[in-house]
């Protein structure tokens, strides 16, 4: 039984706010945090710092990033005239991970999900829209999630890029049901993006 | 599939209760609030990975415990044995469904796997209750039967709910661009939901004449019907279906908006029992209801078997109750012809209905929990 004191009830208290932290995990992680020395102690809450106050979202495609625009943006390698839209940066890394795409992407930051008051506006849906404008796109490959939010926000955009008169697919459905991009093996991964179906 | 033994740790009136069972017939007797429905609620867990009775895992989790756990021995026709667990934490809220210690992530792929049928008093609903409780009726059969169905059933519910959200909003409810995505999801599954509603009634009814020519002894004949928002022609085309379902939509559109509830779709269609081309709802006398409904376990059983290759364990609580000694060893007699059967009733061990079948019976009593074989008195 620990006699607790206020400021480690208050680190526990931070914990439990992250997301699959239960109770007696931050308790663990507070204890933990307490054993570490000095200086870890003090890294550890400078970066907590650093990514709230260096990290921006890249202005091109929203991803977070450090330099604006962010590199994949900003590289001469790519093939500017071909986005990929994801929902999270993550599923953004995963696609990277596949050394199969060379185009740009586009971070949405979720899906539409009118239970949790995800509207359009809340998504960067103005932002892709104005990408348009500056840079000469061809295709569009729409690589949300595998559900039922991913593949409404899919048929969204598909409506409101069908008049562009641009190329506009989708991920085949090689992912399995229910799981999602950023926990889905490379190879799977690859596999979907060549199998990507037009809309 | 036969359950040989299962274990149940904090589950209702089961602090740590453990049972080993027969392949054919398990008698479950004790009086009322013992622990007997609890025992059918554990081995739904096993194979459906939930209860039967309640969408709430926190309420079979005894007083002042954080956790349940039910640990369950399954041997399937071809001889494959599997040890099914469920974990429920209260604080962590969380749920586990293992198989031979392999942690099941997407629950529902499980559900199939070991086929149940079950039979309680509430389900007189069936044939004589509202659209909703046919629905679910038609939705647990099918959800065993096929994997494809379960999964366009789960995404249709969730469809309607982010559909509700967006009709119950004023800001949202007239917005075109918004709805519409969902609009295309709804009729896309929606329309296999109807479509294999539809064949299931047509693959169906052939169990249901058989078993209720056998049950009833009656030459009447039972007929089921799906009965949807608009008409459909024989052998209809998913298409034909999605075509309907839009049609209904832009019908209906003010109407939802006003109500601010999805009123298109397959959550609003029903099935309907006939006997001699009456509606049974409301021509058919009390035991011609519990003939029907006991027809119906029985189709479900031969149905279920033939779809999953599998034999389903039949789950029985408390239907002895409002039969007659004739009529309740006859089912019994029928039930014998079954692969394995858990009856629950309060009705003795030692009554002279259940004497004659010797030991084909395996019988338990149930007190405040804990459970007593009750074999060893009636074996010779
Ligand atoms: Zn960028």
């Amino acid at each position: 039984m620990i006699y607790t004191s206020e400021s480690f009830e208050q680190l526990v208290e931070h914990f439990t706010k992250l997301p699959g932290i239960g109770r007696k995990t931050a308790q663990r992680l507070a204890l933990f945090i307490l054993k570490m020395n000095h200086e870890e102690v003090n890294q550890f809450a400078t970066s907590l710092i650093n990514v709230k106050e260096k990290i921006r979202y890249c202005s091109s495609c929203c991803n977070i990033t450090e330099q604006n625009p962010c590199p994949v943006c900003s590289s001469t390698k790519r093939i500017n005239s071909l986005i990929c839209v994801v929902e999270e940066p993550n599923d953004l890394l995963a696609i990277e991970r596949t050394n199969d795409y060379n185009g740009l992407y586009h971070v949405l930051g979720g899906a539409l999900s009118p239970l949790d008051n995800i509207t359009p506006e809340q998504l960067k849906i103005k932002e892709l829209l104005r990408r348009f404008e500056n840079q000469d796109i061809e295709e569009i490959i729409l690589a949300l999630n595998p559900t039922i939010e991913g593949e409404t926000t899919s048929l969204y955009l598909a409506r409101l890029l069908k008049p562009l008169g641009i190329k506009i697919s989708r991920i085949a459905r090689g992912i399995p049901i229910g799981a999602s991009l950023e926990f889905t093996d490379d190879a799977t991964l690859s596999r979907a993006l060549e199998g990507r179906v037009a809309l | 599939m036969v359950l040989s033994e299962i274990q149940l740790s904090n589950f209702r009136n089961h602090t740590d209760s453990k049972l080993t069972f027969s392949p054919k017939i398990n008698l479950i007797s004790g009086d009322n609030g013992q622990g007997k429905t609890s025992l059918i609620e554990a081995i739904s867990y096993c194979c459906l990975t939930k209860s039967i009775f309640t969408n709430h895992d926190y309420e079979p989790l005894q007083f002042n415990k954080t956790w349940f756990s039910i640990f369950s021995t399954l041997t399937s026709d071809i001889g494959f044995t599997y040890k099914n667990q469920i974990r429920y934490n209260y604080e962590k809220k969380e749920k586990n469904f293992l198989i031979n210690n392999l942690n099941i992530s997407n629950m529902s792929s499980a559900v199939g796997r070991f086929p149940v049928v079950f039979l309680y008093p509430e389900l007189s609903s069936i044939t004589m209750g509202g659209p909703a409780e046919r629905r679910k009726f038609l939705d647990i059969l099918l959800s065993q039967s096929s994997k494809s169905y379960l999964e366009d059933l789960l995404d249709y519910k969730r469809i309607i709910k982010q559909r509700n959200a967006i009709l119950s909003n004023p800001e949202t409810k007239f917005n075109k661009e918004l709805i519409e995505p969902w609009n295309e999801l709804l009729i896309k599954r929606g329309s296999k939901i109807i479509h294999h509603r539809i064949n299931f009634v047509n693959d169906f009814k052939p169990h249901l004449t058989k078993n209720y020519s056998e049950i009833s002894g009656f030459k009447e004949e039972i007929d089921m019907e799906y009965k949807t928002q608009f008409e459909l022609s024989k052998n209809t085309s998913i298409s034909e279906i999605e075509t309907s379902l839009n049609k209904e939509l832009i019908k209906e559109k003010f109407k939802e908006a006003q109500r601010g509830v999805s009123l298109v779709g397959p959550h609003r269609d029903d099935l309907v029992f006939k006997l001699n081309g009456h509606p049974v709802i409301q021509f058919a006398s009390q035991g011609q209801h519990k003939t029907i409904l006991i027809t119906l376990k029985f189709a479900e059983y031969s149905f279920l078997q033939e779809a999953c290759h599998e034999t389903p364990i039949v789950l029985l609580d408390d239907i002895f109750s409002e039969l007659d000694n004739l009529r309740t060893e006859r089912l019994l007699v029928k039930l014998l012809t079954l692969g394995q059967t858990f009856i629950t009733t309060t009705i003795s061990t030692e009554s002279k209905t259940f004497e004659k079948f010797g030991s084909a019976i395996e019988k338990f009593i149930i007190k405040e929990g804990s459970s007593f074989l009750a074999t060893s008195v009636y074996k010779e």
